[in-house]
């Protein structure tokens, strides 16, 4: 018992060294770098991966090879949905907000429907999925977005709560506080979690392992949408397929917090962490002035890097 | 229902082609049309055989597409930039691509990290490398290419001599002792291991190999295309994961039936696209009035490929009930 604890207090000290480690790079390229406004500009940036990575972690904790690679089409039919409901009124608001949320939920139950019940790995059929919402979003808007955010909503993704700590910011850590009593205190998390490690022992202690999967594909859904709206709120202006970008890191973010692709175990912590990470090494990149290609290719190393270092299997003759 | 196990895909195709012929005519059979269908769907063949190859062997490869990307980026900088002849600037393509796919083999086989997420973050490097070599889309290839590529050799159309060719290959490398390694590991890697293959030789090859065919898939969207994109491959990756699902043959544990399937799965991805189109150009000639968006033709074959994704996935994953499935 004390050699896991001791690996996952390691895993803590290096996530924790690195972030150090990149955040005095950061100084050294440039002394604005650990400005407040900088500081609060990199904690939205990671505030709005952190929500997409939350759905992503229950996800990949879920086991059978889960991964939610629809995030991305969730978060951008989100932002779509909720940026022509607004209509730059905040009367619309609180309609936006829920309807956001109910889209996700929908989208994440179809997810569920191919994935547990149909069995089709969840890679092929999220990207089917996500596919298919980006037809739904040219549908939705002709291929060109008109709307606006509600005042308020960009109020609150845009200003700050304290010199550094941005309203977002403060949103993502009750989900912090939400997904850790949801993990760890819940009747959900613990089944969540004997579902990911082993769903036939599971399932013959009792788990209803297709409704715990099922629900776990709508939560994820529903926490890429209010990432999406989120995400209107903060650009201002949303294009098709605006939530795109997210898909990659969000299951980077996973997997560098430490969180086990094969499901089971890992937590939330670990992905906050990921995710602070990789946002501060994109502004890096984006202040290095690296072009689109240099940054793809940043991207791909330090991630197979991260791979390397963390997701090693055990070799088989053991 | 046992007797239809593994066989969806031959069947999605038999349905998905009598439905083109309704809507299509007799003239589906014609040279024309059956060389322009495989024409332009030649490199999500070739995708979905690469695709097949490395799943026969219990991987998966995402940066397939952005691998004929680059393949497509290299032949156009190669052959436009550099004064390489067509035929050099082709084989430096199949070289990068089974590099590709060597470090691909490398990292998943003796760093042991799972290939979905290896391929991922390769497929993002890929696609930074390939707007490396070839930032603007541009470029141009012999005229005798596209030319040859979309004509017909004694009456058959080429784009099916080349498909041909490269199952025929692909099936009579099947009679290598190596191949049926290649299935033990996909099959179970620890009773491979257990009876002596070398699973992560096995595995580096495979990935090679697969990333040959790849780059081989993105030479024929170079002659189809007639010019470069790297943004044209993308795509490529889950259409090629979603052939060879739909094929049905998957944990078959036969090299033969991996080949056929995914053929298969893939042919049916392309009629369907021919479905949706000739349905929507019927209700254009029919019923003037109505618009209809190009949006909808997409949403439809993609709904039409989630369906094909279930029903052949739903067939074959009857019988292994586990308790889990409570």
């Amino acid at each position: 018992m004390s050699k896991v604890k001791n690996k996952i207090w390691n895993q803590g000290v290096v996530l924790g060294v690195i972030t150090i480690l990149l955040l005095l790079a950061g100084c050294m390229l440039n002394r604005q770098f650990l400005k407040p406004s900088n500081i609060a500009n990199i904690l939205i940036m990671a505030s709005l991966l952190g929500f997409v990575a939350s759905g992503q972690t229950l996800v990949v904790l879920s086991g059978n090879d889960g991964l939610d690679l629809s995030v991305g089409g969730v978060m951008s039919l989100g932002a779509v949905v909720s940026y022509i409901l607004m209509n730059g009124k905040n009367a619309n608001f609180f309609v936006a907000f829920i309807v956001t949320l109910i889209l996700g939920g929908v989208v994440g139950l179809c997810n569920a429907a191919g994935i547990v019940i149909a069995k089709i790995p969840a890679l092929v059929m999220t990207l089917a999925v996500s596919n298919a919402l980006t037809s739904v979003q040219q549908l939705l808007t002709g291929g060109n977005p008109k709307g606006a955010p509600a005042p308020l909503a960009s109020r609150i993704a845009t200003s700050r709560a304290a010199a550094f700590l941005p309203w977002l910011a403060v949103i993502w850590i009750v989900l912090m506080a939400g997904m850790y009593l949801l993990l760890s205190r819940s009747a959900y998390g613990k089944q969540l979690y004997a579902v990911g490690s082993n769903d036939t022992a599971a399932a013959l202690s009792g788990v209803q392992v297709r409704k715990i999967r099922i629900c776990t594909y709508v939560i994820c859904g529903v926490l890429s949408a209010f990432a999406g709206f989120w995400l209107c709120a903060y650009n201002g202006v949303i294009y098709v397929n605006a939530g795109a970008s997210y898909v990659m890191p969000s299951v980077a973010a996973v997997v560098i917090g430490g969180t086990s692709v094969a499901g089971g175990k890992g937590d939330y912590t670990g992905t906050v962490a990921g995710t602070i990470i990789l946002t501060i090494v994109s502004s890096l990149l984006v202040m290095m002035d690296m072009n689109e290609a240099g940054k793809f290719m940043m991207n791909g190393i330090i991630l197979l890097v991260l791979l390397v270092i963390y997701t090693r299997h055990p070799k088989i003759r053991q | 229902m046992s007797r239809l196990k593994g066989k969806t895909g031959y069947l999605l195709l038999a349905g998905a082609i009598v439905i083109n012929i309704c809507l299509q005519g007799m003239n589906f059979f014609s040279v024309n049309s059956i060389g322009a269908l495989l024409a332009t769907n030649l490199p999500l063949l070739m995708a979905a055989l690469a695709q097949a190859v490395i799943m026969a062997a219990g991987g998966i490869d995402i940066s397939i597409g952005n691998t004929m990307a680059l393949s497509n980026g290299v032949v156009i900088v190669c052959y436009n930039l550099y004064g390489i002849s067509f035929a050099g600037s082709v084989l430096i393509a199949v070289l990068s691509g089974a590099a590709v796919g060597l470090v691909n083999g490398v990292i998943i086989a003796c760093f042991r990290v799972p290939p979905l997420l290896v391929t991922f973050a390769m497929s993002t490097f890929i696609r930074g490398l390939s707007l490396t070599v070839l930032p603007k889309p541009g470029g141009e290839v012999p005229e005798a290419v596209y030319q040859t590529y979309g004509g017909t050799f004694l009456h058959i159309p080429v784009p099916l001599l080349i498909i041909g060719a490269a199952v025929v290959l692909l099936i009579l490398a099947g009679r290598q002792k190596s191949v049926s390694h290649l299935t033990a590991v996909g099959s179970s890697e620890r009773n491979a291991y257990a009876s002596g293959v070398g699973v992560e030789r096995v595995k580096i090859i495979v990935y090679g190999a697969g990333g040959m065919i790849a780059a081989f898939a993105g030479i024929c969207l170079t002659a189809l295309t007639a010019t470069g994109d790297v943004r044209n491959g993308e795509a490529f990756a889950l259409q090629s994961i979603a052939a060879v699902i739909i094929g049905g043959m998957l944990g078959s544990g036969k090299w033969k039936n991996y080949i056929l399937g995914a053929l298969s799965g893939a042919l049916f991805l392309a009629v369907v696209n021919n479905i949706v189109f000739y349905a929507f150009s019927c209700i254009a000639v029919n019923f003037p009035g109505i618009q209809i968006s190009t949006y909808y033709q997409q949403l439809l074959s993609n709904f039409i490929i989630i369906f094909g994704l279930m029903s052949a996935v739903l067939s074959g994953a009857k019988k292994k009930r586990r308790a889990a499935d409570v």
